[in-house]
């Protein structure tokens, strides 16, 4: 149960284990801090004299600038810790390197790691509140977060109304999208309807016993059958996976899965104001056609621009809690 | 170990005494870092879990034919109390091992060398450990010759090795919610049903190490081949998959092959009641440095020697536990006359023996 004001879980693993009233919370005070980035002055005096530690042991760009500059605008220290690859290959373990931070004492941990379940061996050692910026092929609740808050937004809904009555079909490789677990996760905790559509390759074994989800091997009919769809969130696919033979060519996903501007057009035959959503970065000519990434309907940069009041909600959040726990004794 | 022997006109008797535990499970790594487990450590561990005969792969890692194996085998000897059969590797890279090579220094150590005081009977002489899955049939048919030839047992793992790269979850919905690599339960059918058809082809003996499903445990009983038996490690009838939501991402439960489903589990126990599958400790010891990495490069574990029988007697009984973990491994390593009375061991979870004995860490925490 959520106190006012404060998050149940003193941190963000992943969307898992969040409630209604926690994805609620996050998304309100996300709302505010949209209003402050498009102030002249876009920062916050909230979290001065914190220190945030963004540990990014794989290659980010838009989710590490975005967490900075969340922390940056509410006035936080930034401490930035990067690293490809493993940490034994430098012959540390990575809770070597994680107390090696902790000992720099932060009170916010940003980890980005290519192994699931990462966060969870940082909370071992580490004291600080822990933000789940994307784990292995386990979750990112972050971008499901900024997903839901531009589908509100667009929707012109408010947090608490949710989601409800809004279909959503996400396409992809969904057994290695932590961006799509985390999405069939909190999509439906918001009311909406979710569908996976993929190459039977790309969905896990035991998909419908986890989410509350409608899956399909095929893309139009997911797209094209049943309630209209209101969004297309298209997953990136990383090419080096062909190389395990989960697709054929590129041009074999393209035609049996891409968002192509002639399937685009059967969507928006069906509703159109349909959104096209990509966590990026975009394969153009894969996942989805330029003209479709281009077009009036794409929201993909309004995502990015969310992502940064997401991101602050969640340090804010998180901080608070933290500081809480801190007084408490329960940190 | 003391053997009485009684002069009669013809020959020299030997009447072997009892010995205990037999596990055909443990690994052991040879060169060792100073961090790692000795022979020493493996023999106490041995003694304090009631294992009397323990099968130790010493040829995995160093080439084969070298003096540091030939050491390796040495180092096994001399353990008063506790048999430790070294373990011949019979592949390298992707052929066959230089066989004879590495069947000597291991003849030596089990038979003639100062300490060794038990003898492997002639049905079965050595005992050739797969490190990991052969899929190669034709290399497997070869070694399966080889091993028929030589009077070798062969220990295989139960899996397809492509199909079990890198898992360390079973698909389904545990490994999907926590986005960890997972393996088909068909790999074990797989693998199981390759080594079953070689070892009809070839007439070679074969035990099958780590079954960890329902249905690689049936097809093992179903195959009607008495030359092949099959065994599961003692985590494998102890945890299910399961205890990777209730502690997630907890190095300590990573184990090769994966824990099982809750279903398999169950089935495994009843195949171990049934005397369809033996019981091994799947022992390894692995330093700190490899178990604090990130959950999925972390080296997965075993339940350690000295911890096997305690744990497991109270899902077993004493009965099925000596049965399992003592006659049945001691009649695969071809001993049919040695007398099996395992000792009593001290029940409770209270007390895990040594430092590194994850698995009854484990069990001590979910049990609170």
């Amino acid at each position: 149960m959520t106190t006012k004001g404060v998050l149940s879980l003193p941190h963000l693993m992943g969307i898992e284990g969040l409630t209604r009233d926690d994805a609620t919370l996050l998304l309100d005070t996300a709302r505010s801090f949209i209003e402050v980035n498009t102030r002249q002055l876009k920062k916050v005096p909230a979290l001065r004299g914190r220190l945030v530690a963004l540990m990014f042991f794989e290659n980010s760009t838009r989710t590490r600038l975005s967490f900075e500059l969340a922390a940056k605008r509410l006035s936080a220290d930034t401490l930035s810790f990067s690293s490809s690859g493993s940490s034994v290959s430098k012959g540390e373990t990575l809770l070597d390197t994680a107390a090696n931070i902790e000992a720099m004492k932060p009170d916010l941990v940003v980890v980005r790691h290519e192994a699931s379940g990462a966060p969870w061996m940082l909370e071992r050692v580490m004291s600080g509140a822990i933000a789940n910026a994307g784990d292995g092929n386990h979750e990112h609740p972050t971008q499901a977060l900024l997903d839901a808050m531009t589908l509100l937004h667009r929707s012109q809904r408010q947090p608490k109304d949710g989601l409800a009555g809004k279909t959503v079909c996400i396409v992809g490789d969904i057994s290695r999208s932590r961006v799509a677990r985390s999405n069939m996760l909190l999509l439906p905790l918001l009311g909406a309807k979710v569908r996976v559509a993929g190459p039977a390759t790309m969905l896990p074994a035991g998909l419908r016993d986890v989410y509350d989800v409608e899956v399909f091997d095929d893309v139009d009919e997911a797209l094209c059958s049943g309630a209209p769809v209101d969004a297309v969130m298209m997953l990136r696919i990383q090419k080096e996976r062909a190389a395990r033979a989960v697709m054929g060519s590129d041009d074999d996903y393209a035609v049996g899965y891409g968002l192509t501007k002639d399937r685009f057009a059967r969507v928006l035959a069906r509703n159109d104001a349909a959104l096209v959503m990509h966590p990026g970065p975009m394969n153009r000519g894969v996942e989805i056609d330029a003209e479709v990434a281009d077009s009036p309907h794409s929201v993909i940069l309004e995502q990015t621009e969310t992502g940064v009041a997401v991101r602050m909600a969640v340090l804010y959040l998180l901080a608070l809690g933290h500081s809480r726990g801190v007084e408490g004794g329960a940190a | 170990m003391t053997t009485a022997t009684t002069k009669t006109s013809t020959a020299t008797a030997v009447t072997p005494p009892a010995i205990g535990y037999c596990d055909l499970g443990a690994s052991i790594r040879f060169p060792r870092a100073p961090d790692e487990e000795s022979v020493k450590d493996l023999v106490r561990a041995a003694r304090r879990g009631g294992v009397s005969t323990v099968v130790v792969d010493v040829s995995g890692q160093p080439p084969v034919d070298n003096a540091r194996f030939q050491a390796a085998c040495a180092a096994l000897q001399g353990h008063d109390g506790v048999r430790v059969v070294p373990a011949v590797c019979p592949v390298q890279g992707g052929g066959l091992a230089d066989v004879a090579s590495v069947e000597r220094p291991a003849a030596w150590a089990t038979r003639e060398a100062p300490g060794s005081s038990w003898l492997v009977p002639d049905e079965v002489r050595f005992v050739y450990k797969l490190p990991a899955p052969v899929d190669d049939a034709v290399l497997l048919r070869r070694v399966a010759e080889t091993a028929r030839a030589r009077h070798a047992l062969v220990v295989a793992p139960s899996v397809d090795g492509a199909l079990a790269a890198g898992a360390v979850a079973v698909e389904g919905a545990v490994a999907t919610r926590l986005g960890l690599p997972a393996l088909p339960e068909a790999a074990e059918v797989l693998g199981i049903g390759r080594i079953l058809t070689i070892a009809k082809l070839t007439g070679a003996r074969f035990h099958v190490a780590g079954i960890f499903t329902a249905a690689g445990a049936a097809l093992l009983a179903s195959s009607g081949n008495d030359r092949v038996t099959g065994s599961v490690f003692a985590s494998h009838l102890l945890l299910d998959e399961t205890a990777l939501l209730a502690r997630r991402y907890d190095t300590r439960l990573l184990r090769r092959p994966p824990l099982p489903t809750s279903s398999s589990r169950l089935a495994l126990i009843a195949a171990v009641k049934e005397g369809t599958l033996l019981v091994s400790s799947g022992h390894a010891h692995v330093p700190r440095r490899e178990r604090d990495l990130e959950p999925v490069r972390a080296t997965p574990g075993g339940t350690a020697l000295a911890s096997t029988a305690r744990l497991l007697r109270p899902l077993l009984g004493d009965d099925v536990l000596a049965r399992s973990f003592g006659v049945l491994p001691t009649r695969c390593l071809g001993d049919t006359t040695t007398p099996v009375r395992p000792p009593p061991v001290p029940p409770g979870l209270d007390a895990p023996s040594t430092d590194d004995d994850d698995l009854a860490r484990c069990l001590q925490e979910f049990s609170r």
